[in-house]
């Protein structure tokens, strides 16, 4: 079997388990005497009254179980019932309107288009702040802490599935292309699944909205302090130092073997040795040499930090795999956008098969505004400059960090977020 | 009418086709899933097109940082190498974050059409096959296979470093 086919072997199977995990995790268990007419039935009545049908008949799932455990007023964090049905069908929860949520994601993918990957903390605020999940998650806390932490697993499931959609592209692409070095996929797949499966399953019903606020706002003032950092002048010294090694050497290049260009049939990777502790290949002419154990633990360690915080992680995966164990990023690059689609895939089925339900009218919503934002992106990014837009993104990175920080551990809430 | 209802009337017409009940629910559910492919394949397409002039240059420079490294690595020269590396990593991880837009719009239709069959036959299983199969059980197969056979139709990607 080819290198190209046991990569397709890897991604059906991927697409069989979201498959398989969405289908189980979707379908409310069937009467067994149900039959065909009755599926006919339902396409001819209207919704409501066969999803009602379908609903007395049907053992509750965990998200009836928790509303049905709620206490029952008009107190905050009780169910009033006579409020009509809000977010993942629960009396008195909020409404978002289709249009802010359109909107949103729309600002969403003009940011993944302009800016980068800033695009998925946008994404989370969205849901956290913007939509009102957050409030309402968070108010559950003391009366209805069962709901609460389902309403949590359910906006970092959409957060992940919105800031996962690059992998799948991504993936694609390096399989059409062969581009996938199997023993460092390996390692690092099955690391990312490890990581991802244990961070979803242990957090799944556990985790409540403060907390995981708390940890996501940390986790956005870190990359807020990385990108000053980049601004500092000791950091663009360096920056400029590497910028001028690399010119140095390309004009020394140029001196060498004017209008030489590297064909890619030459670059050969070939693996010498692979056990449990050694890879080593030799890489256009060069030996390499890594412990595989490097890639698993990365694997493990940023996967399960990306499913915790409902993040891609690919932005991680890549500088991990380049700097850290300073592999080409001929040989980064694929390896980690399967990693990520692994990564992703194995977090919403965990949380899925673990009750977690998932606003699809919602998450299609957004998706149609990210395509749109990112169509708008390149049209208007010529009239911004690229240094300004920096320092807008570290600011907002700050007040959003230094908000949800304050909000999940303290208690204490700035306005706006 | 509500926009649901607008939306609910257009997508169940397929499922009427036919007169024979089971016929008409598998019928349906294929014609929206390969509808649901195509209009996603379309919508890529439209932001590949709109990404295209940044996407030649993150993707361009990928490249040339990294074939730069490779030449590196050939003459000895660990510190080049390392500082191109990093470099087209750089560039990389902006084209992997553009590759967002053409993934939400490759998924939308999907999953609008998830969302619609997950309201409209909600508790309602699929003729012969298991219990708790239901219409996103069907819808599942023919949508990932239409999605594959749609990417066939693309040229491979040029730049091998294109995410």
């Amino acid at each position: 079997m080819n290198r190209r086919s046991l990569i397709a072997c890897a991604i059906a199977a991927l697409s069989l388990c979201l498959w398989l995990g969405i289908a189980v995790a979707q379908q409310a268990p069937a009467t067994p005497t149900a039959d065909a007419a009755k599926a006919v039935d339902a396409a001819a009545k209207p919704a409501v009254e066969a999803a009602a049908k379908a609903m007395d008949s049907a053992p509750k799932s965990k998200l009836a179980e928790a509303i049905a455990k709620a206490p029952r007023g008009t107190e905050k964090g009780m169910i009033d019932e006579s409020k009509p049905l809000g977010f993942l069908g629960i009396p008195g929860a909020p409404t978002v309107n289709p249009i802010l949520a359109f909107c949103w994601a729309v600002w969403v993918g003009w940011i993944f288009s302009t800016v980068g990957a800033f695009g998925g903390v946008m994404a989370g605020v969205g849901h956290m702040s913007v939509f009102g999940f957050g409030t309402y998650a968070g108010g559950l806390k003391k009366a209805a802490p069962d709901l609460g932490k389902i309403v949590t697993d359910s906006i970092k499931a959409s957060n992940q599935f919105l800031v996962g959609t690059s992998a799948a592209i991504s993936s694609f692409n390096y399989l059409k292309m062969g581009r996938l070095v199997l023993p460092l996929a390996f390692s690092l797949g099955l690391g990312s699944l490890l990581g991802a499966y244990s961070a979803a399953a242990l957090s799944a019903g556990k985790l409540d909205f403060k907390s995981y606020q708390g940890y996501f706002g940390l986790f956005v003032l870190v990359l807020g302090a990385y990108l000053l950092y980049e601004t500092t002048p000791g950091a663009q010294t360096k920056k400029k130092t590497a910028k001028e090694a690399a010119r140095a050497f390309e004009d020394a290049v140029k001196k060498l073997k004017s209008g030489e260009v590297v064909e890619e049939s030459k670059l050969g990777l070939h693996i010498q040795k692979f056990t449990l502790s050694t890879c080593e290949f030799i890489f256009y002419g060069v030996p390499f040499k890594f412990n595989p154990l490097i890639p698993f633990l990365g694997g493990i360690v940023i996967s399960a930090v990306a499913a915790f915080l409902g993040v891609g992680g690919g932005f991680l995966l890549v500088p991990f795999l380049t700097s850290v164990t300073q592999l080409p990023m001929y040989l980064a690059a694929g390896t980690s956008a399967l990693a990520v689609l692994v990564s992703m895939v194995t977090s919403i089925i965990t949380l899925m098969t673990k009750g977690t339900p998932i606003e699809w009218t919602l998450i299609g919503t957004e998706l149609v505004g990210i395509t749109v934002g990112s169509i708008v992106g390149p049209m208007t990014s010529k009239y911004l400059s690229d240094k300004l837009m920096k320092r807008i993104f570290i600011v907002l990175s700050f007040y959003i960090g230094i908000g949800y920080l304050l909000a999940g551990f303290v208690g204490y809430k700035i306005p706006g977020v | 009418m509500t926009p649901f209802q607008a939306i609910d009337s257009f997508l169940i017409v397929p499922f009427r086709v036919f007169q024979n009940p089971e016929a008409g629910f598998y019928f349906g559910i294929l014609v929206l899933a390969l509808a649901s492919a195509l209009l996603g394949w379309g919508s890529k397409a439209l932001v590949a097109h709109a990404n295209r002039s940044r996407r030649k240059t993150e993707d361009g420079e990928a490249q040339r940082r990294s074939e730069l490294s490779f030449q590196a690595l050939q003459m000895q020269d660990k510190e080049a190498y390392l500082a191109q590396n990093h470099l087209a990593q750089e560039h990389y991880g902006n084209s992997l974050a553009l590759s967002a837009g053409r993934g939400a719009a490759l998924l939308w239709p999907g999953i609008i059409a998830l969302a619609w069959l997950s309201i409209r036959f909600e508790g309602v299983p699929a003729p012969y096959l298991w219990a708790s199969a239901g219409p996103v059980t069907v819808f599942f197969p023919p949508y990932i296979l239409a999605l594959w056979a749609l990417s066939r139709l693309n040229p491979k990607p040029s730049n091998p470093y294109a995410a």
